[in-house]
């Protein structure tokens, strides 16, 4: 038996925190030690080897037959080859080399290349495309920011050490992030979150907007001619503006409460407004909750290879963007789509019903490395390694910067990076297609 | 935990309601509920939420609650994952499906 290695500084690859400090004990070839990870953390490295796909597999009738690689992406390019109108989706939750080959692929087929944010964070760049993007470092949340307002966001649950490492936590200018640092949450229930927050305000569902603007009106001065807006009364809401007005260094994180409810990306240009109207007073800032590792990251690959954030399609040679034509939901209530090549994602498990019926009879190919709901469906499942465990690159954070993730251990026996499955995909479609 | 885990189908076949709704209902916590919307119905277990609203309730993100959910996005790529009304019901003598039978009469109407 080898010592026990310790490693520090490991990046954590689960949500868009993307933890840098996490210290992991490596015992013959396998993680057996995580400090400072939270609960999901310690899940994603402790239990990397479990519930793993561990072949390449093809559905024949209602069986999944195991074949070599070879095949599978022998099978996978001649999907992609034959269809008209192929979907590439996912990408989230690997590094950003994949990505570029993910693109390439689809650039080759005249397919559509969408990434899970369609359905997380979308709205929110619709709302920057409309207003700008006034985002700041976490870092600088930590150093400078006297109040941080979370709406819609419960991070306690998704993002469980965003609270101590940038809020709870001491910074330059904020010693002591208890008296001189307020946390309010703002939702449509109390959370965990909320519980442990300075101030909770509880909005009534679907009313974000007209809070937002109420807010506005109240920043600017204006005086609004009703006792209430969304269940708040005019008195807590006035409250809340002369608060953000007087901050020195005010962090509004948003979350899929914004995004997901009525107005979607109108809330978020709404909540940017907001944020630029303060400006006028003192310095504000805003941020989306990125949930995956790595949803961040396929909005900005995508922004550099295609010119456009999500939503993407290459069916005429060139790249086009329309969120609502091009995304992944609305491609498959069409039933427009005639293949589907899954990258580290779950459509199965986050597709609403209708969506999920536009999988029905086309061929889907998947690839992941653990079993996954999609994994049941497929008509192609091929394993890969798990970015920053068992492979290296690059991703980023909620606040765009960049990291490099290591790789830690080996993956199991013949499973490859997503990048390189890819690859092999694209090299095969290529003779496929020349034949 | 795998998606294909006992763990993740009950952590995601439920649905979390107020105290008032479930005594009106006359619905106890771990009771089956039918839910009901324009676009579905599925059976889950009712949980006794804290801090919702009278009339709200919340299931977790995954297949049960998609079932439910409609896929228009109102042209902007997101579907309704928030804010959808249902109807509830107390559902005794039904079960909760298993999540390979869901996702097989997802796929098969
Ligand atoms: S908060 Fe997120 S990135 Fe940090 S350790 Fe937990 S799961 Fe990993």
């Amino acid at each position: 038996m080898s010592r026990p290695q310790v490693l520090e500084n490991v990046v954590c690859p689960f949500c868009g925190c993307l933890c840098d400090d996490i210290r992991l004990t490596i015992e013959d070839g396998k993680i057996v030690g995580n400090e400072r990870g939270c609960a999901l953390s310690k899940a994603k490295f402790l239990q990397a080897t479990t519930d793993r796909m561990m072949s390449p597999a093809i559905l024949q009738g209602s069986e999944f037959v195991e074949v070599s690689l070879d095949e599978a992406v022998d099978r996978a390019a001649r999907i992609l080859a034959e269809a008209h109108r192929p979907l590439i989706y996912g990408l989230s939750s690997t590094e950003n080399d994949a990505h570029r080959e993910v693109y390439r692929l689809a650039e080759y087929l005249g397919g559509v290349v969408d990434n899970t944010s369609s359905v997380c964070h979308g709205p929110s760049i619709i709302g920057t495309q409309e207003s700008g993007e006034p985002v700041a470092a976490l870092a600088e949340v930590r150093n400078r920011a006297d109040l941080v307002i979370y709406w819609g966001a419960n991070p306690l649950y998704a993002h469980p050490r965003h609270v101590s490492r940038f809020v709870r936590a001491p910074g330059v200018f904020i010693k002591d992030p208890k008296s001189e640092r307020q946390m309010w949450v703002i939702d449509v229930r109390e959370t965990v979150t909320s519980r442990v927050a300075d101030r909770a305000i509880i909005i009534r569902p679907g009313t974000d907007l007209e809070v937002i603007e109420a807010l506005r009106a109240l920043v600017r001065g204006h005086t609004i001619d009703v006792s209430s807006v969304g269940g708040v009364s005019l008195d807590t809401l006035r409250e809340i503006a002369d608060a953000m007005k007087s901050a020195k260094y005010g962090v509004l994180f948003y979350g899929l409460g914004l995004t997901q409810s009525r107005g979607r990306h109108s809330n978020v240009d709404a909540a940017i407004r907001l944020v630029q109207d303060l400006n006028n007073y003192t310095k504000w800032s805003m941020m989306p909750m990125r949930g995956h590792y790595n949803v961040a990251g396929a909005n900005k690959t995508s922004t550099w290879t295609t010119g456009y954030p999500y939503a993407v399609d290459y069916s005429r040679g060139y790249p086009r963007y329309q969120p609502g034509e091009y995304t992944a939901v609305d491609l498959l209530r069409r039933r427009e789509v005639d293949a589907l090549l899954n990258v580290a994602a779950d459509p199965i498990a986050h597709f609403p019903r209708a969506a999920i019926q536009g999988l029905k009879s086309i061929p889907i190919i998947n690839l992941d490395p653990k079993r996954n709901l999609t994994s049941l469906i497929a008509t192609v499942n091929i394993p890969t390694a798990i970015a920053g465990i068992e492979c290296d690159g690059a991703v980023a954070r909620m606040d765009g910067l960049p990291l490099y993730v290591k790789k830690i251990v080996d993956p199991p026996e013949s499973v490859l990076p997503d990048r390189e499955v890819l690859r092999m995909i694209f090299d095969r479609v290529q003779e496929v297609s020349r034949q | 935990m795998g998606k294909t885990s006992r763990d993740y189908t009950e952590a995601v076949s439920v649905c979390e309601l107020d105290r008032t709704t479930m005594s009106v209902l006359e619905i106890g916590d771990g009771d089956l509920v039918s839910l009901e919307t324009i676009d579905g119905e599925v059976v889950v277990r009712a949980r006794l939420g804290r801090g919702l609203e009278p009339g709200m309730g919340f299931i977790p993100a995954g297949p049960y609650a998609n079932v439910i959910i409609s896929a228009d996005t109102w042209e902007s790529g997101m579907p309704d994952f928030k804010g959808v009304r249902a109807k509830v019901f107390k559902a005794a003598g039904s079960r909760v499906f298993s999540i390979k039978e869901l996702v097989a009469k997802m796929l098969e109407e």
